[in-house]
């Protein structure tokens, strides 16, 4: 097998890849918030209950997470999972990145100058506009170290859905690597891993600068 | 007389926990007048200000804008129980629902029949969320009726703080503009023309497109100003201004202060600058441990102090 078509083979493993990448990203970012929002809720029943979330969340590794996710409904209902494989994947990686994203917008929100609420206060915005016009823009800037981190974890983590045996690169590459006895394919699998998460760190690093206009 | 008071304050008190920083403060101001408040730190002056701009709840105690008195602003506490009884049918709901599914999942294996028990538990707690809605319901309704009452008062104050507050976001025109706009509803041209010339006044026209942090503390108290005036409010209170400026950069504020007294811009600056406070001033208050100590003109105040505390604290700033 040349490197060309194992190449060829990890690319379009690689698609997968991205493909849980992606939605991951979008799902967890903005389900964080929801989270965070549950965290600091005045009510304290929601609170102690989103508390609870975020520590099995981070508690109990991901692979164990995943294969709940996904067997679950068949142990608790015997339910069939034909087609369930991808959701299961794209709800376990959501669910698990939204409670640390929901950490990380919390240590930013707390960042925060109480001031800014005040002037907002005074001047008469609504609690919505505040939000979103004043602190949000903010704390973007403030958390965007900590979810590129963690954007960058997300990238290696997708190999771990080779646990419910989800096909996507990482399996690809063990699958190759197993049949033709090559350590080859492990590497080439590697450095699409790095690349990748060099173009994100690169594509993190751009947001960073831009959003550094003032101060 | 009457309509010509903008702000008035009748036997206020603020506890905190167990201390009581104000106690029976009352005060009123009227259209034109420029009162400062002096004294110690701790004296209770900022907590004034504070709940004169509802920055901060009273304890006790009246108070009035424009002849209105100030309604809602207790409100909260109300709102606050409706949420604690939402929480506790909240509990209940869940409690409820807990027990349904376990008795619905394992009752015949406990060898309990699907009985009138398992109709109950649904019903009840069916019943426990709908009261939880409903008390969430309620309060935001309290919240939302409360803050509708005193939007009314808000837009007759502004307040300049200490340590500016300027959103670091946004450029000095963007923060000059954006509430005129975004809460009185102006016309962007209208908003920019006001704030042009508003800049003019603070002799910042040239810096209309830089971010806060390209400023010095002067110039950023001087924006904050323009910001506070450009709500056109009938009064705007000072929390020491100047007070986290180099001395070089005090003049240019207090100078712009001084030029809003001379338009008789009703105003309340709580200050350490003492020969500020005697120069710009219609009426001077001096607070020390939570109560008014002495008020009078600035000549009354500063020249010839009646209580001996008084002439203590002046004392302490003539070196």
């Amino acid at each position: 097998m040349s490197i060309v078509s194992i190449l060829e083979k990890l690319g379009s493993g690689f698609l997968d890849t991205l493909k849980i990448f992606g939605f991951t990203v979008l799902f967890s970012i903005p389900l964080g918030w929801l989270v965070y929002f549950g965290r600091v809720s005045a009510n304290k029943i929601l609170s102690a209950i989103t508390k609870f979330y975020i520590s099995i969340m981070r508690g109990t590794p991901l692979m164990l997470q995943l294969i709940i996710w996904y067997f679950g409904p068949f142990y608790l209902w015997g339910a069939n999972l034909k087609g369930y494989k991808f959701t299961a994947v794209i709800i376990a990686f959501s669910v698990n990145y939204a409670a640390y994203f929901a950490e990380i917008y919390r240590s930013g929100m707390e960042a925060m100058d109480k001031g800014q609420y005040e002037a907002a206060e005074i001047l008469g915005y609504s609690k919505f506009r505040t939000f979103f016009h004043i602190i949000l823009p903010q704390v973007v800037r403030i958390v965007i170290p900590s979810v590129g981190n963690e954007i960058i974890t997300l990238v290696k983590d997708t190999s771990l859905v080779y646990s419910i045996a989800y096909v996507e690169m990482f399996a690809v590459a063990k699958q190759i690597a197993a049949a033709r006895t090559t350590i080859l394919p492990l590497f080439a699998a590697g450095l699409f891993y790095w690349i990748f998460n060099a173009l994100v760190a690169g594509g993190l690093g751009l947001i960073e600068k831009k959003l550094n206009y003032y101060r | 007389m009457d309509e010509m008071n903008i702000l008035e304050m009748n036997h206020i008190e603020k506890i905190f926990g167990k201390k009581e920083v104000l106690k029976d403060i009352s005060l009123s101001v009227n259209a034109g007048e420029v009162v400062s408040i002096i004294g110690p730190s701790g004296s209770g002056k900022t907590t004034l200000l504070r709940i004169a701009t509802l920055l901060e709840t009273k304890s006790g105690g009246e108070m009035k804008y424009c002849g209105e008195t100030v309604e809602g602003i207790d409100s909260g506490k109300k709102a606050a129980k409706f949420s604690l009884l939402g929480t506790i049918s909240m509990a209940a709901a869940i409690v409820l629902i807990v027990a349904y599914i376990v008795l619905w999942k394992f009752g015949a294996a406990w060898g309990m029949e699907k009985s009138i028990i398992n109709t109950i538990l649904l019903i009840a707690s069916a019943a426990a969320l709908a009261v939880t809605i409903v008390f969430a319901v309620v309060s935001v309704i309290i919240r939302r009726a409360a803050d509708k009452k005193l939007s009314r008062h808000k837009k007759r104050f502004s307040l300049v703080f200490q340590n500016f507050n300027l959103f670091p976001h946004r450029t000095v025109l963007q923060n000059i503009i954006d509430a005129p706009m975004r809460v009185l509803k102006e016309k962007k041209e209208d908003a920019v023309k006001e704030a042009e010339e508003l800049l003019g006044k603070m002799e910042l026209a040239d810096r209309a497109d830089a971010y806060p942090y390209q400023l010095s503390g002067g110039q950023k108290q001087r924006i904050a100003i323009a910001r506070a005036l450009a709500m056109k409010p009938e009064i705007l209170f000072f929390d020491e201004p100047t007070s986290a400026l180099d001395p070089e950069l005090t003049k240019g504020v207090l100078k712009v202060i001084r030029q809003l007294a001379d338009e008789h811009m009703t105003m309340v600056i709580v200050t350490h600058e003492m020969a500020f406070a005697k120069a710009v001033s219609d009426r001077v208050i001096f607070m020390d441990k939570g109560v008014i100590v002495e008020q009078g003109t600035p000549e009354e105040v500063f020249d010839n102090p009646k209580t001996e505390r008084t002439k203590q604290f002046l004392k302490t700033y003539e070196e």
